[in-house]
């Protein structure tokens, strides 16, 4: 057979196979095509907005009506100190939050899937997944409730039973406001971040628990050298995915836990562009901080995309 | 088989569903449904009032000017959204229908109300900016706002001539009251404005403290910074209150005044570099003084240790629930905290702090005085967005000049007769209790009909007063009110209480800096509170330094080039 009948066969099987996929799937596909419409809406067709990281964008003056800057936008920012904080703050507690939080779910889904009792697994796992459901205002108007250091139920209870004389500055004092930040960004997250990694040890076969059974291993062991293994891909997808977002913040959370006391580690990326940015419809700055962000991100995503190939991994791309 | 065609259905009809929420998402409110029923009536509830010193009745429009349009013009008016409990939706309700039936629909003019959020101004009109879709007018009561509008091109210059022919009655109010000074902007023509009567005093707002607790403990109301922490202590001795000063963060403009700490008369070089409202004047001296008394009054224990994580509202809740000794907040003849008040706080008394003059106050801390910051003699300041078309313009000051007509703004302002007032002594007294579907917006829909003027007047400050005073309570603060209305004016009268500087150029270091100002400010003023009254000069010394770093002194330099130039008003003399 010559080289150019194969490919138009090969083509042909191609087309066929994929005829053959869209008319079996076509309700899938159709549902599919929500996500792509808005992926393309809100990812893709907002990037010819990202000159104005280039421009004196001014918005009723519109992109002809503004002026270009080249990169002097950046090398403004740059230049601010604000940014300068702003951005060790926002490494600090991202790199914080992976350390802390990361881990977090991967413990809880090993434990949950430890339980026995389906009906106790169930409640407890949707129990973890509600914090999720909480907007970040409201977890930061009950986490004031709960943490004042004057009339914080908290504290209001350790000084009844005498166990402290003064309030403890859960949210008031920056190295104990870093410690509650935390915490609450892990209670808010592991429950629903087990999903994913519940999901994974289910694809694990059976029969490698009941060999390690009847080889007389015990619960620490198999977690240890089946479902840890088994769900490592997941980890180390998860792990790219999430080094990402190192540069970025979450404007909703850092917000809802804002105070004049803690503006040291509050003041994160997110508050930068929202204060020196947006509020002060500088849209250049906020655009320009925004692209400097998904920039390094994307680094970083490649980055450990190629260390986790090269430790045998399968990467993300 | 019946399970497939099951699986469609449901598929088809998901993707529907979805498809028509996006697209929901994408369009336009078209729910406003005019109601014309009982909309000729309220049009001439009220015709017979006064307009107040606007001397509305001497111009008429033009022949000519205030003919319906022969195309369908839509006129976007921008109207705050306080978010405020218990106010019909503001872009769309009985008023916004009345105005719709009345005005509207007799010119050919579709009228929208676009919602601006309060607390956010500039970010709201700067997202409709990018939007290309702002409001036809853009309307603010400050100053520096318009005229950064006016520097980033979101208004155009207007015909003067024009507009005196369209809107003479709105041009009238405004030479009468002396405003159309403040027409321009550099040599262009910007700005028109509403008028603010008694602009010279803020009797609106007013202090309300515990008269019982005073009784009890045989004080009188201090008078200087000693009698007042003498009173704090007595309270805090007598058990009545942990924390008697209170306190809230701050947020926002207009924090900290420190008219009544600074030198008087004033200097006019430093009234124009750093006397304004908007930034917060960290490194003045009057700053200094404020905050040092703020100091003393967290370290003595009197403000709540907590002051800086209470909002607003959890600081009236505490007074509400009596645990502070005063709070003050704008009149108007419903107001529901101070019901609460009362209600929590059986028998109790209160009693309004009433101005009896300048009252200079000199301590180890600095001076004070009662002196105060007089509003802008204008209320609103309006312009024209650099978007609307001719024909837009002409359908915004026709709607001023509608507006401006004594029947048309009396029934915006007051509503029905019979419904939402009635006359007693021939004077309008609001129904404090009205329900119903005609639910005027924010304090008697003050958003809508503030492009005329900043408050309602009957013609007298008695009557105004008489108007606006707290209806329903065991106690009637009237009298006080008004006392203390001509006290302000003895302070007025005796130069201690100046209009802020107003440039006529536009100073551009207030927008790049004014944001990142007063959001360091709030940071820096509650270190100064907070901190241990040894440290406070030097504190004060640092974060003044830092703050003049931040961009306040590229602020002072840019005004005071400017006021060298001769681009401002003058300190009266």
């Amino acid at each position: 057979m010559k080289k150019g009948s194969i490919t138009k066969a090969k083509k042909n099987d191609w087309k066929s196979s994929w005829e053959k996929s869209l008319k079996r799937d076509w309700q899938l596909y159709l549902l599919l095509i929500i996500p792509i419409v808005l992926v393309v809406l809100f990812n893709y067709a907002a990037y010819p907005g990202l000159r104005m990281a280039f421009m004196d964008y001014k918005p009723a003056l519109k992109y002809a009506g503004s002026k270009w800057v080249g990169f002097g936008t950046f090398a403004k920012i740059f230049k601010d100190s604000d940014f300068s904080r702003a951005l060790k703050s926002s490494l600090a507690f991202n790199l914080l939050d992976l350390a802390v939080g990361f881990p977090m779910p991967i413990i809880l889904a090993l434990m949950l899937n430890e339980l026995r009792f389906a009906k106790f697994k169930k409640v407890t796992q949707t129990i973890l997944y509600l914090p999720h459901f909480l907007s970040w205002a409201v977890i930061g108007s009950v986490a004031y409730t709960m943490f004042k250091p004057s009339t914080g139920l908290v504290n209001v209870f350790l000084m009844n039973i005498g166990a402290i004389d003064q309030g403890i500055p859960f949210l008031t004092e920056k190295w104990h406001w870093a410690a509650t930040y935390l915490l609450v960004g892990v209670w808010q997250g592991m429950g629903w971040g087990t999903i994913l990694y519940l999901s994974a040890i289910t694809s694990i076969s059976s029969d490698l628990y009941e060999a390690a059974m009847i080889d007389g291993a015990n619960r620490w062991q198999r977690m240890w050298h089946i479902t840890l293994p088994g769900i490592r891909s997941t980890i180390v997808t998860l792990l790219i995915m999430n080094l990402g977002r190192v540069m970025g913040s979450n404007l909703e959370r850092l917000t809802a836990f804002d105070n004049t006391q803690v503006r040291d580690f509050q003041y994160q990326l997110a508050v930068y562009i929202f204060e020196k940015g947006l509020h002060s419809g500088k849209f250049s700055m906020a655009t320009a901080v925004g692209l400097f962000q998904s920039l390094v991100g994307l680094m970083l995503v490649l980055l450990s995309d190629r260390i986790a190939k090269k430790l045998g991994e399968d990467g993300l791309l | 088989m019946k399970k497939n065609v099951l699986q469609r259905v449901l598929a088809t009809a998901m993707v529907g569903t979805m498809a028509a929420g996006m697209l929901a998402g994408c369009s336009k409110d078209g729910g406003n449904t005019a109601s014309n029923d009982a909309s000729k009536e309220t049009q001439t509830a009220g015709a017979d009032a006064t307009a107040a010193d606007n001397g509305s009745s001497e111009a008429a429009p033009e022949a000519g000017a205030m003919e319906p349009f022969a195309e369908n013009v839509t006129l976007k008016i921008p109207v705050y959204d306080r978010g405020v409990e218990g106010v019909p939706d503001v872009t769309n309700n009985y008023w916004t229908q009345w105005i719709q039936t009345n005005f509207g629909d007799a010119y050919n003019i579709t009228v929208e109300y676009v919602p601006i959020t309060r607390s956010d101004v500039l970010t709201s009109y700067s997202l409709l900016a990018a939007a290309d879709d702002l409001p036809t007018i853009c309307m603010e009561y400050d100053y520096p706002k318009l005229a950064q509008w006016a520097n980033d091109g979101y208004l155009q210059t207007f015909d003067v001539e024009q507009f005196k022919t369209v809107a003479p009655t709105y041009w009238q109010n405004m030479v009468n009251n002396d405003l159309d000074q403040f027409v321009a902007l550099g040599d262009d023509n910007y700005f028109v404005m509403g008028t603010r009567p008694y602009s010279n005093t803020t009797y609106s707002f007013v202090t309300f403290y515990r008269q019982d607790w005073l009784e009890q403990l045989g004080l009188e109301y201090p008078k200087t910074f000693e009698e007042r922490k003498a009173v704090y202590q007595a309270i805090v001795d007598a058990g009545l209150s942990a924390h008697p000063a209170g306190g809230a963060q701050i947020a926002g403009a207009g924090v900290d005044q420190n008219y009544g700490y600074r030198s008087y008369p004033q200097d006019e070089e430093l009234w124009a570099t750093t006397g304004d409202y908007n930034i917060p004047a960290l490194s003045t001296e009057a700053q200094k003084t404020l905050l040092k008394r703020e100091n003393e009054l967290f370290n003595l224990g009197y403000k709540d240790p907590e002051y800086n994580i209470t909002t607003a509202e959890d600081a009236k809740a505490k007074f509400v629930n009596g645990e502070v000794f005063e709070y003050g907040g704008y009149i108007s003849s419903n107001m529901d905290w101070l019901v609460s008040f009362y209600d929590n706080n059986a028998g109790a008394d209160l009693g309004v702090v009433v101005c009896d003059g300048v009252n200079e106050d000199k301590d180890a801390t600095g001076t004070s005085s009662a002196a105060y910051r007089p509003n802008n003699l204008f209320g609103m300041m309006v312009g024209f967005s650099s978007s609307a078309t001719e024909d837009e313009v002409k359908a915004a000051m026709m709607y001023m000049e509608w507006l401006a007509q004594p029947e048309n703004l009396f029934t915006f302002q007051w509503g029905i007769e019979g419904e939402h007032f009635n006359y007693v002594d021939g004077v309008p007294v609001a129904v404090a209790d009205y329900s119903g579907d005609k639910t005027m917006g924010y304090n008697n829909n003050v958003d809508y009909w503030c492009i005329e003027a900043a408050t309602k007047s009957l013609g007298s400050i008695e009557q105004d007063i008489a108007a606006v005073a707290p209806q329903g309570l065991p106690e009637d603060f009237t009298q006080d009110i008004i006392d203390n209305y001509y006290g302000q004016l003895k302070v007025y009268e005796a130069g201690y209480a100046q209009m802020d500087c107003l440039f006529s150029v536009s100073i551009e270091a207030e927008a790049e800096y004014a944001a990142t100002l007063t959001s360091k400010y709030a940071e820096y003023r509650d270190q100064l509170t907070m901190c241990s009254p040894e440290e406070f000069d030097a504190l004060y010394d640092e974060l003044s330094q830092k703050y003049l770093d931040d961009g306040y002194q590229a602020v002072i330099d840019e005004r005071k080039a400017a006021y060298e130039a001769g681009n401002c008003t003058k300190l009266a003399k």
